[in-house]
């Protein structure tokens, strides 16, 4: 037994120390990969408790076939959905809130700049295509994981991180290619 | 790539943050030994409560059933024929006479115990005299003729026979053993 599956268990019997270990664990991630689809902080914070309280309550019935994280960031999205659909609308990132208006694209590109470029461009692409990328890229996740967390098929999770490169490539190219 | 090269440290839960967001789900979680009592008491609450439940619902399912049974059994006698009903009236008075008046059998031992020899008359309208035995073993098996006749006369009814004439035999000899205890009881040939 693992100590995720050691914490698990306590935190089934009641253990709230174990859970805390838990949360600590995965909290980071989670918050800012929600972060990605909320400007309002808020917003985000209310869908990792959510998720985290929702995980609690059916602590029991997670089999362990997974990591952990894989299921709480699949209890996040669904919440973060649920919330979507019930407001008819997607508080998503809009290629101008990520914007900063300081950057032209003309100038050198330096590790601060990246992480913008990389935000302004992957908020042109779909939530889905965004979501594959980030948690495959930045997260580790495998194919596997990522089609148990957005319950899309492993094959498409492939050709979307596929078409999410070709498209970052593309705007590099586009952008920086001259360089 | 890294997470801290991809996400901007404004994407990333700080110190206080991360502990509101603990506080908010502290809050919604039982505590170790909280968790446990009010599920068992609650779960002990459930467990009294069906039970009791049960118990009402069987007691009333008992009663609706008698209640069904006895309608059902009042149906079906009123639907029977006036002479089916006059021997079931019969029969239930002679059931209830016999069960007040002791078995024929004992009072014939005892009575030859307590006097083997006497003779006593035995009449109504006269004084009770305690009788003899061989007056009561001839009532004994003059019930016992009598209650013979009934039971075949009763068997052929049952079979469809209701012809009016054995239906008038049956009858008189009903009568026939009503006036026989009677007569019984009136001459003190047995103890009440």
């Amino acid at each position: 037994m693992n100590n995720e599956e050691l914490l698990i268990q306590q935190a089934c019997e009641g253990n709230q120390a174990a859970y805390r270990a838990l949360y600590d664990a995965n909290v980071k991630a989670l918050y800012r990969f929600l972060r990605q689809y909320s400007l309002d902080s808020h917003q985000v914070e209310e869908w990792v408790q959510r998720a985290f309280i929702k995980a609690f309550h059916h602590l029991a019935s997670f089999r362990g076939t997974s990591r952990f994280s894989t299921w709480l960031f699949t209890l996040a999205l669904n919440e973060m959905r649920m919330d979507f659909r019930s407001r008819q609308h997607t508080e998503t990132l809009s290629v101008e809130s990520v914007y900063d208006e300081s950057y032209h694209g003309e100038e050198p590109v330096g590790e601060f700049e990246w992480q913008e470029i990389m935000n302004v461009w992957l908020a042109q692409v779909s939530d889905t295509k965004r979501a594959v990328f980030i948690l495959h890229e930045v997260e580790g996740y495998s194919h596997a994981e990522i089609a148990q967390i957005l319950g899309i098929r492993e094959s498409a999770s492939r050709t979307t991180l596929t078409r999410t490169r070709q498209f970052l490539q593309q705007q590099w190219n586009e952008h920086y290619s001259g360089e | 790539m890294k997470p801290e090269d991809f996400y901007p440290a404004s994407q990333t839960p700080n110190d206080a943050q991360r502990e509101r967001m603990w506080g908010v789900i502290q809050a919604s979680l039982p505590g170790t030994e909280q968790r446990h009592q009010p599920e068992r008491s609650l779960f002990a609450i459930l467990d009294r409560r069906s039970f009791i439940y049960g118990m009402a619902a069987s007691i009333i399912l008992c009663l609706a059933l008698y209640g069904g049974y006895a309608a059902a059994q009042q149906l079906l006698y009123a639907g029977k024929p006036v002479e089916v009903r006059v021997d079931a009236a019969y029969q239930k008075a002679i059931r209830e006479f016999e069960k007040v008046i002791p078995d024929m059998e004992r009072i014939v031992v005892q009575q030859h115990t307590k006097q083997p020899d006497r003779i006593a008359p035995s009449f109504i309208g006269q004084t009770a005299v305690s009788p003899t035995t061989e007056q009561l073993v001839a009532r004994k098996e003059q019930m016992g003729m009598l209650d013979g006749e009934i039971a075949q006369l009763r068997s052929e009814l049952r079979s469809g026979d209701l012809s009016p004439v054995k239906q008038a035999k049956l009858r008189h000899l009903y009568k026939m053993k009503l006036q026989v205890l009677q007569e019984m009881i009136d001459a003190g040939e047995i103890d009440l």
